[in-house]
């Protein structure tokens, strides 16, 4: 009996030392919303990619992410608009040219001879 | 009046290519519905969460040496409840990284938004389908996980972070970096 009533208690210690070690934990490895954003963003605005739209659609099988395949030098590759705001997903059809440099945050679409630049424009926060 | 409000100049302009007269096509283009505040949003705090069953087992690669390429194997499923109800979750986990696990263990997830849909303060059930990395960390009968998407890897935003506890029989410590696989009810 006194053997169960110690091992209780030592179950009982663990399960405290080890919830809060893992709280501890979790609240570390929980990425700040402002530094996440930030660094998508810094992201989006060294990307440079120069292409011809073959595909869109927002997977729901992968976290309904926005999902834009262009063929650049006869590759496909994806491209993701997944905090994006402005709507430019939207507007993306299929066989428009996409342009976009290294450095910016603007997107030229080339539609049917029309050339239009697109600003994207990202979700803020705010405390 | 209207094109000014699908094309802000701040937002977007056009331009005709050559001698071709500018004609968009306006009506293909989905007015964002993000406009709270001038496109800025709340701090989001709410997402789907669950409770479940979480069974795991993994051992270090030394261990396993060439008989099997994974290190370790685990499975959680239970209900959850989203925006749009209740719905059952299932989720496969492999490894191929040594790691330590043993347990079977009850579990409480929660999954936590601030960047894929600034339209809603839930995340909807899809969000939390696919393929993703899990880090575990057990301590004695207490059993945590932090979940993310692969995108936040590549320096892409997570659609959203995922946390759970657990609780029950399982080894005194453990620690093990998950692929996983999520599947739900829609």
């Amino acid at each position: 009996m006194n053997k169960m009533k110690i091992l209780l208690k030592i179950w009982v210690i663990t399960s405290i030392i080890g919830l809060f070690v893992i709280v501890f934990w979790l609240s570390q490895m929980i990425q700040s919303p402002e530094e996440a954003i930030g660094l998508a963003v810094d992201n989006y605005r060294v990307e440079e990619y120069k292409g011809v739209i073959t595909n869109k659609f927002i997977d729901k099988k992968e976290h309904n992410l926005k999902k834009v395949f262009i063929r650049e030098n006869n590759k496909q590759r994806l491209i993701l608009f997944d905090i994006e705001t402005s709507g430019v997903y939207s507007y993306f059809e299929i066989g428009d040219s996409l342009i976009k440099n290294r450095g910016s945050l603007q997107i030229r679409v080339i539609r049917n001879k029309i050339d239009t630049t697109l600003q994207m424009k990202f979700i803020q926060f705010h405390h | 009046m209207n094109n000014q409000r699908l094309f802000n100049p701040s937002h977007a302009y056009y331009k005709p290519v050559g001698n071709q007269s500018c004609s968009l096509q306006l009506s293909s283009y989905d007015e964002p519905k993000v406009t709270q505040s001038g496109g800025a949003i709340q701090r989001e705090f709410v997402g789907t969460t669950g409770f479940g069953l979480s069974l795991e087992i993994a051992l270090p690669k030394f261990v396993v040496g060439k008989v099997t390429k994974y290190t370790g194997v685990g499975m959680d499923f239970g209900f959850f409840r989203d925006k749009n109800g209740f719905g059952l979750y299932a989720t496969t986990k492999s490894t191929q990284k040594s790691g330590v696990a043993l347990s079977a263990q009850i579990e409480a997830f929660t999954a936590l938004n601030y960047a894929s849909d600034p339209r809603t303060t839930n995340i909807d059930r899809t969000y939390i389908e696919g393929l993703d990395f899990e880090t575990g960390l057990g301590i004695g009968p207490i059993g945590g996980s932090y979940g993310t998407n692969r995108n936040a890897l590549n320096n892409r935003i997570s659609p959203y972070q995922m946390i759970s506890i657990s609780w029950g029989a399982g080894l005194d410590a453990g620690f093990v970096h998950w692929n996983t696989n999520t599947y739900v009810t829609h």
